[in-house]
């Protein structure tokens, strides 16, 4: 099947090659950012951790034995 | 604050679930990843996401970017800035990451609950992608014992990733 113009159903995944690669690109890109930035970026993640830290599973998910 | 974004872009995220633009979702990547395991640096918000009734090949967000244009959300690269916060939304790209979706935790992140792939499905699609840097998550994981073993067995004989679970053994 041609897939250019395909639509998507469940069972016909999308190549995100390209969109993985951009988002590497992007990681490297943050690299270069000034110290500043850096020590900013930096508090968001601490920030963020301090939140994951704290979750809860309420309910844990099961691996599908299909 | 940084709480309060995260109640918002979920808030987003929903919307878009009554929108009937999406159907499952969950949080996964890096992120999810420092929910079971000693952090690492990452703000990487990623969400994989079922786009209902399909999307272009070509496009695969196009139907998300509709949705949220409007909201006020535009597209920078391949991420959404949403109340401050880069987040990435993932069409399921294989069996794998949609199986993980469908079968996720849910987990209490404040006071407001989200779907998030869990533990083994993480290493399990840490194993598939194998990069370094997704080797070593996949150890960090099973060094601080944050799988079940019969289930993350169970992933990785379902999906070939025998060889690169080898590869993390021996790390």
């Amino acid at each position: 099947m041609a897939k250019s113009n395909a639509s998507l159903t469940k069972t016909d995944y999308p190549d995100l090659s390209d969109m993985f690669a951009e988002k590497e690109q992007s990681r490297l890109e943050r690299a270069k950012e000034s110290p500043r930035n850096k020590l900013i970026a930096l508090g968001q993640i601490q920030e963020l951790s301090r939140i994951l830290k704290s979750a809860k599973i309420v309910k844990k998910g099961v691996v599908g034995r299909d | 604050m940084l709480l309060d974004d995260l109640k918002k872009i979920f808030e987003v995220i929903k919307g878009m679930v009554d929108a009937g633009i999406i159907g499952d979702f969950a949080l996964g990547g890096a992120t999810a990843a420092n929910i079971y395991v000693e952090p690492f640096n990452t703000k990487d918000l990623d969400f994989f996401i079922h786009i209902v009734g399909g999307a272009p090949f070509l496009d695969p967000l196009r139907p998300i970017i509709d949705y949220l244009k409007p909201l006020g959300y535009e597209p920078d690269g391949v991420e959404f800035k949403i109340e401050g916060q880069m987040v990435q939304f993932i069409p399921f790209p294989d069996e794998l990451t949609e199986e993980a979706t469908r079968n996720a935790d849910l987990v209490d992140l404040g006071g407001f609950r989200i779907p998030v792939v869990s533990a083994e499905y993480l290493v399990a699609i840490m194993l598939k992608i194998h990069r370094s840097k997704d080797l070593v998550r996949a150890k960090m994981f099973w060094d601080q014992k944050a799988v079940d073993t019969d289930s993350l067995m169970v992933l990785i004989s379902r999906y070939g990733l025998e060889e690169q679970w080898q590869r993390v053994m021996h790390l």
